[in-house]
């Protein structure tokens, strides 16, 4: 499992980020005195917000698109909820104790959003990553995001985290509000169904 | 397998044009509404006038009233409402319960279900998901005659067929049709498969799936 979290991604520096949230609190404090600066503060806020949403899109942006695109297989859906979950988070400006719990709301506000979107509609059929797999002739890569694709919602959202983004079964029943015996539970089923479907192409590490 | 699926799911990346598609996005939405409510203060001009108003509005809803009770009842509205409470119900029967009409259960699907789930969208539309064997199926029962699948693809072959007394839409490939739309007047149904059936096939299940 340690191997798994060790995953090279773009971060923001820790000073940078907590000027930011210093400077996003003291804009809600501010804002809460009306005067006749009104304007001016609207202005200043906008700003924050606007710098706030470039550091987040290049910070967990490519995890929230991939998180999604993997409920939806389909990358305009995926970008829409990524958009979505974006401005979630800016408007409800939520406050955390480090960037790890700000991840991991971002993550369960990407599941709901896409669960949302299939429930109320159907996952389109067009899914570019299988296009572009099959396109580059990688059958090898094809046939395990075939297999991946047809597991159960519940299965796939345990494997797609434990696997991808390195997250322990813990942290995974956090974020998607499920007790851990849930989540292990599907994660070991989500094993058995990849293992019968790959047969001697399996090698996920069995790691819990 | 890990760095398989990896690779896979690594080549999903959030592109130069995207990036700048979606700050363009935020900057143009309002972001504003949930955080900051707008307060309005009334003069006590207005406080008065509303009061007024109300009190026109409800002098009107007593001289009318009677007239409307003698009318017959209005037929439901058939659009659905997308902002519906979803809701997950235990069983068939509270499902029913939920939306307010029968729903009955699939027969002759072309898999054997191991799992289903009941939902209710507020009280205009049934749901129920057979999943099974790899395979999957979305039925949906909802007041009116508009096309309640949700399944906004375009397919490239689109054939009719007569079941009964309904004549039901199908839609899908070359490879067989995935999503049926029916109507029997008073409800309209859709089925949606995740395989492909021929329109025989399909004869057969919509007619257990009313």
């Amino acid at each position: 499992m340690g191997g798994c979290i060790a995953r090279e991604r773009p971060r923001m520096g820790l000073a940078e980020w907590l000027v930011l949230m210093v400077q996003s609190i003291a804009q809600k404090i501010s804002l809460a005195f009306s005067s006749g600066q009104e304007d001016t503060q609207r202005e200043s806020s906008r700003a924050v917000i606007n710098q706030r949403a470039e550091l987040i899109l290049d910070t967990y942006g490519n995890s929230i698109l991939q998180y999604a695109y993997s409920y939806l297989h389909n990358r305009s859906d995926a970008e829409e909820v990524l958009q979505d979950t974006l401005i979630q988070f800016l408007k409800t400006a939520p406050v955390f104790e480090s960037r790890e719990h700000e991840k991991a709301w971002l993550l369960r506000v990407t599941g709901n959003l896409s669960k949302n979107r299939i429930r109320y509609n159907a996952v389109r059929k067009t899914d570019e990553l299988q296009e572009k797999l099959v396109a580059e002739q990688r059958e090898d890569l094809s046939f395990v995001w075939d297999a991946v694709k047809s597991l159960p919602e519940t299965y796939r959202e345990v494997v797609h985290l434990f696997y991808h983004e390195g997250y322990s079964t813990k942290q995974i029943a956090a974020i998607l509000g499920k007790n851990e015996t849930t989540v292990r539970s599907n994660l070991h089923r989500g094993r058995a169904k990849l293992k019968e479907v790959l047969k001697e192409e399996y090698d996920f590490e069995e790691t819990v | 397998m890990k760095k398989r699926y990896d690779e896979i799911i690594d080549q999903i990346e959030v592109t130069d044009e995207m990036r700048a598609r979606i700050l363009h996005n935020l900057r143009e939405a309002d972001l504003t509404k949930q955080a900051q409510p707008k307060v309005v203060q009334f003069s006590s001009m207005k406080k008065y006038l509303s009061v007024a108003a109300c009190f026109v509005i409800l002098m009107a809803g007593v001289l009318t009233l009677p007239r409307l009770l003698g009318r017959e009842p209005q037929q439901p509205a058939e659009v659905l409402n997308p902002g519906a409470d979803i809701v997950d119900a235990a069983t068939l029967k509270e499902l029913s319960g939920m939306v307010g009409f029968e729903v009955v259960e699939v027969t002759g699907l072309p898999f054997t279900p191991e799992k289903e789930s009941y939902t209710a969208f507020g009280t205009d539309m049934a749901q129920i998901t057979y999943e099974g064997q790899g395979q999957s199926c979305t039925f949906r029962k909802s007041v009116g005659s508009e096309d309640n699948s949700g399944d906004y693809n375009a397919y490239s072959v689109v054939e009719e067929i007569s079941v009964g007394e309904v004549t039901a839409t199908l839609k899908g490939t070359t490879d067989g049709f995935a999503l049926a739309i029916w109507s029997d007047g008073a409800f309209s149904y859709s089925l949606q498969l995740s395989g492909g059936l021929t329109a025989a096939e399909w004869e057969a299940l919509i007619a257990g799936a009313r």
